[in-house]
């Protein structure tokens, strides 16, 4: 077993080097589908997610590719027209009854549309008429879904836009752990999906956060073969990137995510993930790891990613006057 | 944004009194207009959101070339159509809007060369002064981030004091030439309210500037902003000053200020209930937005929102058939969504 997960491992090290796709190159992809969503180009689109459904399209910092689809549906949907999305939709839809994105791309837009009609309230405070349209959405992100399900045994997007559904229905914890076994067995390590499960173990959902901790070493665990211990950071990483003020009163560990960071770093050697360690490094003012970080990083030191006021001059700044080393832990 | 469409006449009219507004598109390198023919039946210049958004663009683009012969012509021109009130007064606001963009994220002391330079070739250049302060401005912000002060490491706090003490300086330096333009009494009230300067003081600044020159609205946003709680302000302070602003302007914009000035206060509000929580008047703002529409300068969608959000069925479903296709309430909100106000405005059949 464990010569397997070995295996996998240097395939996994040697395709992303191979595939030689920087953390820029998930930036190009993530314009790349913007435009093409914007210009109603489905055909590229569709193209691409072929494309970034291969194995090997991962970004040397460890993204797959495909969650650029995520990334750019998330943030498309939300302050466009309703009529506009409609059009966009009944194009794509005459134009390539087939596609099996398309529907995928739905259920990420009406799921969008519903979060902005729950802000960051509790489903408990809305009006009735937040509620409906809130409901309305969901139920039509889960019928897109429906529409489409064999899209599932190929992409990962499907799986996390499943588990997002299934929890905005207010779904047992068991349904949505089982939607996630399902989908890590077919996509081991894909980051979002363990990203989407951990959303509705959130406060904000009824949940807390030693729950989120448990869940996240759990996971951390689940794909230590693979990954290392890095899916700790990544998931930590995700609270810091979707919810700025959630990370700092989570129960998150310096010297855990140091050595999750060690592990991703090892595997993802991109100089995307090398800024985002000694960023966190210098927001737990850990003066040593930070100054080591910025020695490696050379002119390539571009700190402050997802964190306010962390900047590489701010970090030069806090090297030079370490804090006392009780708040290094 | 929404500006006044100036007939053709007027604006044949104004040709006619200023005559730099005749070649009022030199500025611009998508403009359709071919040279010479400005003015003459068909070439007339619409001032929309479109052409103001070309001048942020070529602004920035001047700044990106330190091209600041063209920075101060611009300005001069956009200048003097906001003094007489011509069309195309809202201009000037292609400044306020560039200026921080244009800055962000630059290298520590970029522009600091060509601010000594521009200092030297003109040294009573009004612009110059704000564009240097607000650089040290947006310096600050860049080391300090915008997340609760709370958040923010002690280093960082220490360089965003500094930088706005250097943006304070510059203007200070810069007040004689800088008064001539309300940009200056903006970015002083900017900077002022970063620092965390005592309300009289800024009160001071804005009622010179609120005064002696024409309506400014970024000026107005600017003040109201460090009114609001985040600001270790009140919503009862942002009544006052909403309704004090629109006193002032009765004249030439009857209460339409009062429906502009809590639209800036809806994009900025953190709380969950905005008519319990803030002061606003849900039948004044249906007034000031009918005024809007009489003049033709109403944005639907935010009018539209706030009726939704007093709950005023009849009102939101008239909008949202006006709007049709174009129905986007949540616009420029972070969770505020057309389909919850459409099922609120069916409640109501």
């Amino acid at each position: 077993m464990r010569g397997l997960a070995a295996a996998i491992v240097t395939f996994l090290l040697s395709s992303a080097h191979g595939a030689d796709l920087d953390h820029r190159a998930y930036a190009k992809a993530f314009t790349g589908i913007f435009t093409a969503l914007q210009g109603a180009d489905f055909a590229a689109l569709e193209r691409m997610h072929e494309q970034f459904l291969e194995p090997d399209a991962r970004a040397l910092d460890g993204t797959w590719m495909v969650q650029a689809f995520q990334d750019v549906f998330e943030s498309s949907f939300r302050f466009e027209a309703p009529a506009a999305i409609e059009k966009r939709f009944a194009g794509w839809k005459r134009l390539a009854p087939r596609s099996t994105l398309r529907p995928i791309a739905e259920a990420f837009a009406w799921q969008q549309r519903a979060w902005v009609s729950k802000g960051s309230r509790r489903y408990a405070e809305l009006t009735s008429a937040e509620r409906r349209a809130f409901d309305g959405l969901i139920a039509r992100a889960a019928d897109a879904l429906r529409e489409e399900p064999a899209a599932g045994a190929r992409s990962p997007l499907w799986h996390t836009a499943a588990i997002l559904t299934a929890g905005a229905q207010a779904r047992p914890a068991s349904d949505l752990d089982t939607l996630l076994e399902e989908a890590v067995r077919r996509f081991p390590a894909y980051v979002p999906l363990f990203a989407a499960r951990m959303e509705f173990l959130l406060p904000e959902w009824g949940g807390d956060f030693a729950a989120v901790d448990r869940f996240v070493r759990t996971a951390m665990e689940g794909t230590r073969a693979l990954e290392g211990r890095a899916m700790y950071a990544w998931l930590y990483l995700e609270i810091a990137r979707r919810y700025a003020g959630l990370f700092d009163r989570s129960l998150v560990s310096w010297p855990e995510m140091r050595t999750a960071f060690e592990d991703m770093v090892e595997r993802h050697p991109d100089v995307w993930n090398r800024n985002v360690y000694a960023t966190f490094a210098c927001r737990a003012r850990d003066a040593e790891t930070t100054l080591r970080l910025l020695g490696e990083l050379g002119a390539a030191a571009s700190l402050g990613v997802w964190s306010p006021g962390v900047s590489t001059e701010s970090c030069l700044r806090m090297v030079r006057t370490p804090p006392p080393p009780s708040r290094q832990s | 944004m929404n500006l006044l469409r100036a007939p053709r006449v007027v604006a044949a009219l104004l040709m006619l009194v200023v005559p730099a507004i005749c070649d009022a598109q030199w500025w611009n390198p998508h403009s359709t207009i071919p040279p010479g023919k400005l003015g003459m039946p068909g070439y007339t210049i619409q001032y929309d959101r479109r052409l103001q958004d070309q001048a942020v663009e070529a602004i920035v683009e001047a700044f990106h070339a330190r091209d600041f012969a063209k920075l101060d012509r611009m300005h001069a021109e956009f200048l003097e159509m906001h003094r007489t009130g011509a069309a195309g007064s809202s201009m000037l606001e292609a400044f306020s809007t560039a200026l921080t963009p244009v800055f962000m994220g630059s290298d520590r002391g970029a522009y600091q060369d060509f601010f000594a330079a521009w200092r030297e070739a003109a040294p009573e250049s009004p612009l110059r002064p704000v564009a240097e302060g607000m650089s040290w401005w947006q310096q600050g912000w860049d080391a300090r981030g915008h997340g609760s002060s709370s958040e923010v490491p002690p280093e960082a706090m220490r360089a965003f004091e500094a930088d706005l003490g250097r943006a304070m300086k510059v203007l200070r330096d810069g007040e004689q030439a800088g008064r001539a333009t309300p940009l200056w009494y903006w970015a002083v009230v900017s900077v002022a309210g970063s620092m965390g300067t005592g309300r009289a003081v800024i009160d001071r600044v804005f009622e010179e500037g609120a005064t002696r020159l024409r309506l400014f609205m970024p000026l107005y946003d600017s003040r109201l902003n460090f009114l609001l709680p985040q600001w270790g302000g009140d919503f009862a302070a942002v009544d006052r000053f909403v309704r004090a602003a629109v006193l002032r302007t009765q004249a030439t914009e009857g209460t339409t200020l009062y429906a502009s000035l809590y639209a800036i206060v809806l994009e900025r509000f953190l709380g969950n209930d905005f008519f319990r929580e803030t002061r606003a008047s849900w039948k004044l703002l249906q007034h000031a937005y009918e005024e809007q529409v009489a003049r033709g300068k109403a944005d639907l969608n935010r009018y539209a929102a706030f009726a939704c959000m007093a709950r005023d069925r009849e009102t939101t479903a008239d909008l949202l058939l006006r709007l049709g296709d174009k129905a986007n309430l949540g616009e420029g909100l972070e969770s505020f969504s057309t389909e919850a106000c459409a099922e609120l405005a069916r409640e109501g059949r």
